[in-house]
């Protein structure tokens, strides 16, 4: 079946600890104007319009009330997904597939400043039982590293080694937060937060957004030069407890990217795609989630990072933008990697382009340790 | 027997809400706050497009959705144009306490505003407010550059 | 263009104001159980899940990660909606849209509130924090206020207002889901009930409710096998409006998001006379007032007559349009379910499974949605396909 929507605009902000004076309207306005220049386009053409935030970390309730006049949803219908952006982007593609929209507007942003990111993070476990424990994401994400490396006898190194790729490959990338490169005693020494996990081997704290353009099949050839087409997509949640999982199983991530593939058509994951963009909020996660997709075996994840194959010049570079390890919007993850995706299958990555790039994975991730998983394709 | 008096009550967890969020005024609310504190004036801001002057001030016109442009001085007199009074202890968002009741709230249209903001009003007796009264701010004296340096509107005779 | 989609299956939960007998994820579980037995489906069919619901009312982040379970939605496709007091009508518009892509076939929406678990009213009051957490008085406050502007525009009476408060809660009494039943309810009751913020009492006011609601989407070859009178979905059509109250002029009466999306849900389905066409609505009431403006809103009358529909009975059960034999947002409010509920209940009168709160013969059934000014919701549903 032939693709039956396309990305026909994008835009990013770059990642910042503290954006200070701005405030969010003005963050979001600006990406959105970018994303509809982009586009061609202007508001009169906006049929519908999606948001994700989640209104805790904004501490607002309905917090996409603020975003109102500057996503040009007055008198439009605008809806908010409450978690990753890839998520909106999923609801943006449905309502263009059911022939509600033509033009959907998409937009994710979160400013981690605000407030306090664990203890956020606390309020996402059940009240009951997991969050008086007081767990967050740092602490169950550890949980997680340890069950995944004592399985695979994978080391504190093989982790760190994500960290140095990762920081490496932002220089290349003008939006990135962290652009200082690391070595792999630098990161084992910095501080221990939660046994395995680093302050290095963890993603930033940030403020950003990003937005992207979605258009239906028609008007996408009637608007656009270069369209990126969303080729496969599938998501898919797992428990919430973390005793009910499978920690390192990842059942949620295999069949979203299964599904993903099976709408793309492909089969082998690490010589059809040319570049994937992967949400790991920690060092490990990238192995884990490489593993899970069938890049390569279960684990062998930190096998073919050490051996370049998910370098920039391997043959699947992963995170060539240095991923969430180099600035983590949390909402906002998962749309920045769709934006990077499109911009490689374009051509217009910059230095971080991945010469030939025309079918890139873009990967978004929800709740702790990869609980709800959100796998897209893109080509051109 | 056991009767169903005795049942133990329902297990409930208490858990309290403790956050902290610092929230970035932005540009608009900025200019806005930082005069009311030194000079005592209100401020709205122009959508070049409408002309509508908007209050409180932002980045962005919706209707337009295009940048607001020019400052524009308003109030400190206005008009009523929506009114209430409140006899329920609801939660004032900015200190998480009971504002004391019964008091009067309103919608003020500002002496050249378009858009009226949501203020407390003088006057709390259902009896004494009307839509079209005319009301002035009347603010603090040491303000401290955030919305309660209008303490509320006071009821004027013109 | 989108498939067709029908409802197939609802269910909700007994609404009260507190559940004290389940936990938040236990009482999705509640609401998703009782859609799959009226669908006759197992939860193994259901290919997606839509969540939907106010986040900070019980304080969580990323709700649907503890309740998705209970909606079943493990190891399936899903998310979460959340606008406000629409989140339960953008939910099932999310669940319509998912059958209508042809990507998924039979989609569960789960709109659900435990308000018991947190502080609705702290909730309400974080708004913009440099301006309406220390003015506006939540959100009765800035009803209370547009009431003030709606009465003095068009004439609207007390009297007509608590007709509209005995109407919802005798109505309600036919639900055996309802929250607030009030069989002896009168006029002069609701006008002795307290004044929360003149002129709005409290018997004129939602409640806080908790509870869930679920729905079952599915594509047209589904439904028309497993379902003897599927509801069609017709329209579903959002619009977005003016978050400060002060934005938009006498906003009760104007409510230019609703008629917006109802003029162009009427024109998808050529819907002309919707007080002639329409067989029930269910529309979404957070108090009153809102009731009658929503009548003039949606085309049931002529602005300024709104008052005339109820004090007429057009809008009761035997009247010519009954509006809200469920009882209504002003019977029970679990706000991110309310939408749902509404969506539901439209359906269930088409299902012909309303009990006694049964309208006879519906065909073409009127749901709506609102979020504090900001979003209008309008769903319409038919037992014609087309």
């Amino acid at each position: 079946m032939n693709p039956q929507v396309a990305i026909i605009g994008t835009s990013q902000t770059k990642f910042e600890a503290d954006k200070g004076y701005e405030d969010i309207p003005e963050t979001v306005f600006k990406v959105v104007q970018q994303a509809m220049a982009e586009a061609d386009i202007d508001r009169d053409d906006l049929d519908s319009i999606v948001t994700s935030s989640v209104d805790l970390w904004d501490g607002r309730t309905a917090s996409n009330q603020m975003l109102t006049d500057v996503v040009g949803s007055i008198m439009k219908p605008e809806s908010r997904v409450a978690g990753d952006g890839l998520g909106a982007v999923f609801q943006g593609m449905l309502a263009i597939l059911a022939g509600a929209s033509e033009i959907t507007l998409v937009v994710s942003q979160c400013r981690g400043s605000l407030g306090v990111h664990n203890e956020i993070s606390n309020w996402v476990f059940d009240p009951i039982y997991q969050q008086p424990l007081g767990l967050d994401y740092l602490s169950a994400g550890a949980l997680q590293a340890n069950h995944y490396m004592n399985q695979f006898g994978i080391s504190q190194e093989d982790c760190a080694r994500v960290v140095i790729k990762n920081r490496r490959d932002a220089q290349n990338n003008p939006y990135a937060q962290v652009v200082k490169e690391a070595t792999v005693e630098e990161v084992m020494g910095s501080l221990m937060w939660a046994y395995p996990i680093k302050e290095m081997d963890a993603a930033p704290v940030s403020d950003g957004a990003c937005a992207v353009v979605l258009a239906s099949r028609h008007k996408a050839k009637a608007l656009s030069k270069e369209p990126v087409w969303i080729l496969g997509a599938g998501s898919c949640l797992d428990s919430h407890y973390l005793g009910d999982r499978d920690l390192t199983g990842g059942d949620a991530l295999i069949r979203a990217s299964n599904a993903a593939y099976g709408m793309a058509g492909i089969s082998d994951p690490l010589k059809e795609l040319d570049v994937a963009e992967v949400s790991a909020a920690f060092s490990y996660q990238e192995l884990l989630w490489t593993e899970l997709m069938g890049f390569c075996n279960r684990g062998e994840g930190a096998r073919i990072l050490k051996e370049g194959q998910t370098s920039l010049g391997g043959s699947l570079p992963v995170n060539p933008s240095g991923g969430m390890i180099v600035g983590n919007p949390v909402t906002v993850a998962g749309l920045t990697r769709l934006v990077e995706a499109v911009l490689q299958v374009r051509g217009k990555a910059g230095d971080r382009q991945v010469r030939g790039a025309s079918r890139a994975l873009s990967h978004g991730t929800t709740g702790c340790c990869g609980q709800g998983q959100y796998v897209m394709i893109v080509g051109n | 027997m056991k009767r169903n008096t005795e049942r133990e009550e329902l297990l409930r967890i208490p858990i309290q809400m403790k956050l902290q969020y610092r929230f970035p005024a932005g540009a608009h609310y900025e200019r806005f706050f930082r005069e009311l504190k030194k000079t005592g004036k209100i401020m709205g801001i122009k959508c070049p497009e409408c002309e509508r002057v908007l209050v409180p001030p932002r980045p962005v016109c919706g209707e337009c959705f295009t940048r607001t442009g020019e400052w524009v001085e308003v109030g400190p007199k206005g008009t009523v144009v929506a009114h209430t009074s409140i006899y329920f202890p609801f939660i004032d968002g900015s200190t998480g306490k009971p504002r004391p009741i019964p008091y009067g709230a309103g919608l003020i249209q500002l002496d050249g505003a378009y858009s009226a903001i949501n203020h407390i009003l003088e006057e709390g007796d259902p009896d004494k407010l009307h839509i079209g009264m005319r009301v002035e701010a009347m603010l603090k004296e040491k303000r401290e550059g955030n919305i309660g340096d209008i303490l509320y509107f006071k009821t004027i005779e013109e | 263009m989108g498939k067709k989609v029908a409802i197939i299956g609802t269910g909700q939960t007994n609404h009260c104001s507190s559940r004290e007998d389940v936990n938040e994820m236990e009482l999705v579980y509640e609401a998703a159980a009782a859609a799959l037995k009226d669908a006759e489906m197992t939860i193994a069919e259901i290919d997606a899940v839509v969540l939907a619901n106010m986040e900070l009312f019980e304080g969580r982040a990323l709700h649907d990660m503890w309740c998705g379970e209970g909606a079943g939605a493990f190891m399936k496709h899903s998310f979460k909606i959340s606008t406000g007091g629409t989140s339960g009508t953008s939910g099932a518009i999310s669940g319509y849209y998912h059958a209508a892509s042809g990507l998924f076939d039979r989609v569960m929406v789960v709109g659900f509130e435990k308000h018991s678990d947190g502080n609705t009213l702290a909730g309400m009051a974080l708004t913009d924090p440099f301006w309406d957490r220390h003015v506006a008085a939540a959100a009765i406050g800035n009803f209370a206020l547009s009431v003030s502007e709606y009465m003095a525009d068009r004439g609207v009476t007390e009297e007509q207002s608590a007709k509209v408060a005995v109407k919802a809660r005798r109505n309600a009494c036919n639900n055996p889901h309802a929250h607030l039943q009030m069989p002896d309810l009168t006029v002069k009751k609701v006008l002795e009930s307290p004044v929360l913020a003149y002129p709005v009492h409290r018997l004129e006011m939602c409640p806080q409710s908790d509870g869930a609601c679920a729905i079952i989407f599915a594509s047209e070859e589904i439904a028309k096998k497993r379902c003897p009178r599927p509801a069609w979905v017709r329209a579903a059509v959002t619009r977005h409006d003016h978050i400060y109250l002060g934005e938009v002029k006498n906003r009760l009466a104007t409510m230019r998001s609703l008629k917006e999306a109802a003029k162009v849900a009427y024109e998808t389905v050529g819907i002309k006379e919707p007080l002639k066409e329409f067989d029930v609505a269910e529309i979404y009431d957070p108090l009153t007032y809102a009731e009658i403006a929503w009548y003039e809103a949606l085309g049931f009358c002529k602005d300024g007559e709104g008052g005339k529909l109820i004090d007429d009975g057009i809008t009761q059960m035997d009247g010519e349009l009954p509006v809200n034999p469920s009882g209504g947002v002003i019977s029970t409010n679990p706000v991110g379910a309310s939408g749902t509920i509404r969506v539901a209940e439209a359906a269930l009168q088409i299902h012909g499974r309303g009990g006694r709160r049964q309208i006879p013969d519906v065909n073409l059934a009127l749901a709506t949605g609102y979020g504090v000014y900001c979003w209008s919701d309008v769903l319409i549903l038919s037992s014609k396909p087309d």
